[in-house]
């Protein structure tokens, strides 16, 4: 399951969204180790 | 030999004969039996939308009829009785909330669940960048129970099959509110579709 693991990028293309936070203090590396953590939790 | 052979005969046609009379032996018949149909709220229906078992489930809420509905608002009717006080996000800030709700199927069949959308979002582009986002997560990383998750792309939905009557699936939440200026500026009032269909 672990090729599954959904990214913010996945999140993105699935709703036809994007998020931009490039001037942002949080980046999508700490979102997507998030996303990881209660996907496999 | 004739005679004897004739008797047999008769047998045969008086058995044959309460054969047909047992099954002609009424034009109709009149019977009640009982049928019992509840429609239940969400927890127990056979379609199981429940809060989460933990204390992350207070974060659920229900609708006036008993619908479950994630509640991160000041509105949650369990503020105060297992919410101590919180009335939403913290801005600037990735919050992750494991195990907010379950879908467990309570019917008879196997069934694929789709539920969409996955992500809802807000921008504020008046005055600034304000952004929400928020991400619902299977929490079905570590399960090996033949789960084939589809990520639909450009259709926010997800789809898990094959879910066995009795087999549940726990879902957590992902959010982000940023910048620090995105407090009171936006806001998701939106709706979770959940299908299930048996296979």
């Amino acid at each position: 399951m672990a090729d599954d693991t959904p990214t913010l990028s996945d999140y993105e293309e699935t709703a036809d969204v994007e998020f931009d936070l490039s001037d942002e203090e949080i980046d999508r590396e700490t979102i997507n180790a998030e996303l990881e953590r209660l996907f496999s939790s | 030999m004739e005679r004897r052979k004739f008797v047999l005969s008769v047998g045969a046609l008086a058995a044959g004969g309460s054969l047909t009379l047992g099954t002609g032996a009424f034009s109709s018949v009149e019977a009640e039996r009982d049928v019992a149909v509840n429609v239940a709220d969400d927890a127990s229906a056979y379609l199981g939308i429940q809060p989460g078992d933990g204390p992350n489930g207070n974060y659920v809420d229900t609708t006036a009829s008993d619908a479950l509905a994630i509640n991160l608002t000041g509105d949650n009717d369990n503020i105060g009785d297992g919410l101590a006080g919180g009335e939403g996000l913290n801005a600037n800030a990735i919050t992750g909330i494991a195990d907010i709700f379950q879908v467990q199927n309570q019917g008879t069949q196997e069934i694929e669940l789709e539920i969409a959308p996955l992500a809802f979002s807000d921008v504020d582009m008046s005055d600034f960048d304000g952004i929400l986002g928020v991400l619902l997560v299977p929490q079905i990383g570590q399960i090996d129970l033949g789960y084939d998750l589809s990520w639909e792309p450009a259709v926010n939905l997800i789809s898990i099959s094959t879910l066995s009557p009795g087999d549940e699936i726990e879902f957590s939440l992902v959010a982000f509110a940023l910048p620090e200026s995105a407090v009171d500026s936006v806001a998701i009032d939106d709706e979770i579709e959940l299908t299930a269909e048996a296979i």
